[in-house]
């Protein structure tokens, strides 16, 4: 009887402390990222990196501990090539089970968006959203506004505050070799056409690497332009920059932060060149070292002794990092921790604002809609210029983007 | 023709000269057939999407053979073709809700009907000029689809397609890709086998040699090369109607010249003028492509003191490109003469040469 009742107590014993490892045992997920070493991101992807793995192992150590959850981050090599991605993505899937992915651009968009609704695994991009991808119930998600608004923001406060009786003038360098660029460029010049107090004033369509521009900016100069607007590449924005100093001219140039003042000035080394110009996007322009995002990430790269740069390339492969583990927490306090899965990650993604705090600070607040997987409402920008060769503000809080009916 | 056993003998010339002559062959043939049918229940989903992928560009490859292997004449567009003929087939389906199989079809004419356009220089001039022409259809090829009216491509946001549907089974899942993709691939092979051993097969094959001991013996030589554009750019278009099912969304930055460029590495790999050889260097190509996309990140993960994710992601392009250099260097006939080597010896083992 002895012998039965040491037995018994041994048993609820060994089942108590599995029920208990079970409950306290931390969940894994794994989130997969694309990766680009050998194509266009060749340059920045260890910045992008870095700041990635940095941020999902401050979580791990905060927030994860907290909820018992642990997220694994996995990078795969894409080539930013569709054919890599769409081969790659059923593999990933059936070994990974990811909950959420993190893609680079368009090829993973074009290989991805329509099977993620199938796949039940949601995507966070960090780009300027693509207008193809910008269909309803998509499970493509972007942090970010279009180039094309972005600028359209910039001028409407250029139109509050500088230029106010008459159009703004804009000349636009852009290039057909990148569709994607033309695409920004039919987007602005369709805003532009219901946005009475903006004008294109002249368009030069460039080589992808041009050996200079001085012909083309002194086609544009003639037509008296504001403002040219560069949406494509730093290649772009340089050649202008340095086309107007061998013509003796100045029109300030706007560009975005993938051509910005930052990757400018990584390319050139002399940010002088771009004094006088602007910079405007969703996000925070990365000068700021006080915010929240800067201060964790700076601190969690000398624990973990990585040697990294606080820029605009790590700001912004922060953003769908940070998008996605908002989710997850979100989606541990609707589920619980145990039953996280790529589904629950697209409803918490949906479920509710991410705020500039959920961001710590790297960008705006996004409301997501099953229509509207992109920012789509109370959309906001931050310009920058170059003033005795510092990146500053051009106004401290966010600019807002007038109302505007085109996608 | 390779060696037989001793005592087979045929009593036809279409026998003799059939690809599948001997029992053993067609239990072969059918085992194979039998094994493709069923290789979406026995493979993983992993292994399954890569033949897909391998499958639509294997189509593109066995085109590229038959105007670059067979004809003679170098084409670097036929990812400009594979982009025009997945646009004609978008477009269709989209704005027309044409049925996939006509669309795809429509897309391999489109496609040839490109192909054939540039085509045409190739009766003045050769080689690198005949490249640099292909060259041009690969730049004016996206300009084309941006320039043109939205309505009809889609301009620069491209065209999203909806998934193709037959007998109320939707393609939509990486198995019934499998099956959308293998079936025209297979019939697409088989006509290529037959194409090249017809009577415009061989006319192709004397222009190659010598075009004007070709035309000197009645050839037209005109039409012929224009013939051999328009059907290596037809099967890339029936490729790339395929592939805009596949992906359900394209866009005219996803055909450039670099996939053009490695068609033409797949060509060099697998051996020119054999369809087997344009399958056997698509199949390697990819295959060491994948493996390098699998392998990296394990080495990345268990070894991250031996260079990280910038030296080894990075490295997979060399890899690759060394590949091709390689066989250059050491079987400038492709894997297809290392094919025909094995098969001879297994067939006269034990003798080590005839």
């Amino acid at each position: 009887m002895k012998r039965i009742r040491k037995l018994s107590s041994s048993l609820f014993i060994g089942l108590f402390i599995t029920f208990l490892t079970q409950y306290v045992m931390a969940a894994q997920y794994n989130i997969t990222h694309s990766a680009d070493y050998t194509g266009p991101y060749a340059t920045i992807m260890p910045s992008i990196d870095n700041a990635g793995k940095t941020i999902v192992a401050w979580w791990n150590e905060t927030k994860g501990k907290e909820l018992g959850i642990t997220i694994a981050r996995k990078s795969y090599e894409t080539r930013y090539d569709p054919t890599v991605v769409a081969s790659l993505w059923p593999g990933i899937l059936a070994s990974d089970k990811p909950i959420a992915h993190l893609g680079l651009g368009g090829p993973d968009t074009a290989a991805l968006a329509k099977r993620l609704p199938n796949d039940k695994v949601p995507m966070v991009l960090a780009t300027g959203v693509l207008r193809f991808a910008m269909l309803p119930n998509q499970w493509v998600f972007f942090s970010r506004n279009s180039y094309a608004v972005d600028a359209l923001a910039f001028f409407n406060w250029v139109h509050l505050n500088l230029i106010k009786g008459r159009p703004i003038q804009v000349g636009v360098v852009c290039t057909k070799v990148l569709p994607t660029m033309v695409d920004n460029f039919n987007q602005f010049e369709d805003i532009i056409k219901a946005t009475p107090w903006i004008k294109i004033v002249g368009t030069e369509w460039v080589d992808i690497r041009p050996a200079t521009l001085i012909t083309e900016v002194r086609r544009l100069a003639k037509e008296k332009p504001d403002f040219i607007w560069i949406p494509t590449t730093a290649a772009h924005v340089l050649g202008t920059i340095k086309s107007e100093k061998e013509l003796g001219i100045h029109i300030p140039v706007l560009v975005n932060t993938h051509n910005g003042i930052q990757m400018c000035t990584k390319a050139s080394k002399d940010i002088t060149l771009l004094e006088g110009h602007y910079e405007a996007a969703g996000i925070d322009p990365a000068i700021d070292l006080t915010i929240p995002a800067a201060k964790i990430v700076i601190d969690q790269w000398k624990k973990m002794g990585i040697e990294s740069q606080w820029d605009i390339v790590a700001l912004q492969s922060l953003l769908p990092h940070l998008a996605v583990l908002v989710a997850v927490e979100r989606a541990a306090a609707m589920v619980g921790p145990q039953k996280i899965t790529g589904e629950t990650i697209y409803n918490s993604l949906l479920a509710k604002p991410i705020t500039e705090a959920d961001f710590l600070g790297c960008g705006p607040s996004v409301a997501f809609t099953k229509e509207t997987t992109w920012p789509a409402k109370d959309l906001k920008v931050k310009a920058t210029t170059v003033t005795n060769g510092k990146q500053v503000l051009v106004s401290k809080d966010w600019m807002p983007v007038p109302s505007f009916s085109v996608k | 023709m390779g060696i037989l056993p001793s005592g087979i003998h045929f009593e036809s010339y279409s026998k003799e000269m059939a690809y599948v002559r001997t029992r053993p062959q067609w239990a072969f043939f059918v085992a194979f057939f039998l094994l493709l049918l069923f290789l979406p229940q026995i493979l993983s989903i992993r292994f399954i999407a890569m033949i897909n992928m391998a499958a639509i560009i294997c189509i593109a490859v066995v085109g590229l053979q038959i105007t670059t292997g067979y004809a003679g004449q170098i084409n670097l567009g036929q990812s400009a073709f594979m982009g025009m003929g997945a646009f004609v087939c978008g477009s269709l389906a989209t704005n027309f809700q044409t049925p996939f199989w006509i669309a795809i079809l429509a897309g391999g004419l489109g496609a040839a009907f490109l192909g054939a356009i540039f085509g045409i220089p190739a009766l003045r001039i050769k080689g690198f000029y005949l490249a640099m022409t292909t060259i041009a259809a690969q730049v004016i090829f996206p300009l084309l689809i941006m320039h043109l009216p939205k309505k009809w491509f889609g301009s620069a946001m491209g065209l999203n397609l909806e998934p193709a549907k037959f007998l109320g089974v939707t393609f939509n899942t990486d198995k019934s890709m499998y099956y959308f993709i293998i079936i025209p691939t297979v019939i697409m092979i088989f006509f290529a086998f037959n194409l090249v051993r017809s009577r415009v097969g061989r006319a192709f094959v004397s222009i190659r040699e010598n075009d004007i001991v070709a035309e000197m013996m009645g050839i037209n030589i005109f039409f012929y090369k224009t013939l051999a554009f328009a059907i290596g750019a037809m099967f890339a278009g029936i490729a790339g109607g395929l592939w805009a099912y596949y992906f359900k969304y394209i866009g005219p930055d996803q055909f450039t010249l670099y996939f053009s460029v490695w068609y033409m590495g797949m060509l060099i790999v697998g051996g020119m003028g054999s369809i087997l050889g344009a399958i056997l260097g698509t199949l390697t190509i990819r295959g060491l492509q994948e493996v390098l996309t699998n392998l990296m990140p394990l080495v990345v993960e268990y070894f991250p003191k031996a260079g990280g994710a910038e030296i080894w992601f990075a490295g997979m392009n060399i890899l690759l490109g060394g590949a091709i250099i390689l066989f250059l260097i050491f079987e400038p006939k492709g894997l297809y003469h290392r094919w025909v080597i094995l098969k001879m010896a297994f067939r006269i083992w034990p003798f080590p040469y005839l």
